[in-house]
């Protein structure tokens, strides 16, 4: 199937420029497109106009510098080390990116998770990491809550850092030598994993039904029945208030 | 669910349900014009060290009522939370005020989904259109921004 084909292309390629890989992908099901053009439509243009026309930097990072005659030659980020401890270096990454389709992902994830894939020799996966950088955070947190629901009994480890961009343009009328910039954005990882991790790990959260953190349930729990069961709020207020006097375990 | 829809749509946040594509076929559309009306999110409890982030407020003035909870209201820790579009600002939020601590502050993040409800009221109240509401999810995001304790 083309679907496939173009999800597993767009999903495991490291394109750091935004590279005709995902316009073909896009031109390969082009039902596809049309049907999501109300939930991505600038971002989905926005590869294909940076490889039809190669002169033109692309128009976000060109209006977001100002300098809109000046011509991006290469963009490098610093993706060596995952910020989260202990991870295998043959686990299952995944890059999502503002204009990746979330069924893409998520189609090729959940194959994998479940035994299906077609490269993974029939074995399921027990754990997977989500990485997303910019506009595209968003959509990784969709997808990451998606895939929670689907497959279930998921511990998770969530951790957001700034990732540095080197830019380096270059003037096309000089042709002088290209000016580097050095950008941080904000960017998230997630863990997925079947396994249980360690709940001390700050950003940890167990396995949901709902899909809720705990913190959230309770005090909704707390709210709902105030005069039965006011411990848990008390017992949050008076540590946010620091005050160890008071509480007792 | 009174929705005739297809449900799987709705799981894209910023898809925007009124959103009338004139290439694809009518299957989507509804025979009635509805206005769509977002309803605001439930409220959510709210401690004085809780911290909602938006996108109609300046994103500096955010910013600076966080640090003043840290710095002048004596707070260890604060919650900072963002719901769709401002995830990011959220979380902008949370690593403009560990990069100003000098590495004091730790941050901990937590994901959640966040349902939403939609009203659809029918234009012509003539015509035979029944209200609908329609329930749509989004993520949102939960930065605890702390201290760690002296061990």
């Amino acid at each position: 199937m083309d679907i496939t084909k173009a999800g597993g292309s767009e999903t495991s390629s490291s394109d750091i420029i935004p590279s005709s890989t995902s316009s073909f992908g896009l031109s390969t099901e082009p039902t596809g497109q049309m049907k999501s053009s109300n939930a991505a439509c600038s971002t989905a243009m926005e590869p294909q106009a940076a490889s039809l026309s190669p002169c033109v930097p692309s128009s976000s990072v060109s209006s977001k510098l100002g300098q809109s005659n000046l011509r991006r030659i290469s963009r490098t980020e610093d993706s060596s080390v995952y910020p989260i401890p202990g991870l295998a270096d043959d686990i299952l990454h995944m890059r999502v990116k503002e204009g990746s389709k979330i069924r893409n992902l998520l189609r090729f994830v959940t194959a994998r998770m479940h035994g299906e894939g077609r490269d993974g020799n029939g074995t399921s996966l027990r754990q997977v990491v989500f990485t997303g950088s910019g506009r595209g955070v968003t959509k990784t947190i969709t997808c990451v809550e998606i895939l929670k629901r689907k497959v279930g009994g998921l511990h998770q480890v969530s951790k957001i850092y700034y990732k540095t961009v080197n830019e380096v343009w270059e003037d096309p009328q000089q042709g002088a030598a290209g000016t580097s910039t050095q950008r941080t954005i904000p960017a998230i990882c997630m863990l997925l994993s079947k396994d249980p991790l360690d709940p001390q790990e700050p950003g940890y959260q167990p396995p949901q039904s709902l899909g809720v953190p705990a913190e959230d349930t309770e005090r909704c729990r707390a709210l709902l029945r105030p005069a039965q069961s006011p411990s848990s709020e008390d017992r949050a207020k008076r540590l946010c208030q620091d005050d160890w006097s008071m509480w007792s375990p | 669910m009174a929705d005739p829809r297809n449900p799987g749509t709705s799981s894209i946040p910023q898809a925007a349900p009124a959103h009338t594509d004139s290439t694809s076929p009518a299957v989507d559309m509804d025979p009635v014009e509805y206005t769509l009306r977002k309803r605001l999110p439930r409220k959510l409890p709210k401690r004085r060290n809780d911290v909602y982030v938006n996108m109609k407020t300046d994103f500096r003035a955010q910013l600076a009522r966080c640090q003043k909870l840290l710095e002048g209201g004596g707070h260890r820790e604060i919650c900072v939370h963002g719901l769709g579009l401002a995830i990011n600002r959220a979380i902008n939020i949370a690593l403009q005020l560990q990069a100003t601590s000098q590495g004091a502050l730790q941050l901990a993040a937590n994901t959640s989904t966040v349902e939403l409800v939609d009203d659809l009221e029918p234009e012509d109240p003539d015509e035979a259109g029944e209200p609908m509401t329609r329930t749509r999810n989004n993520s949102a995001i939960h930065i605890k921004v702390f201290y760690p304790d002296p061990q």
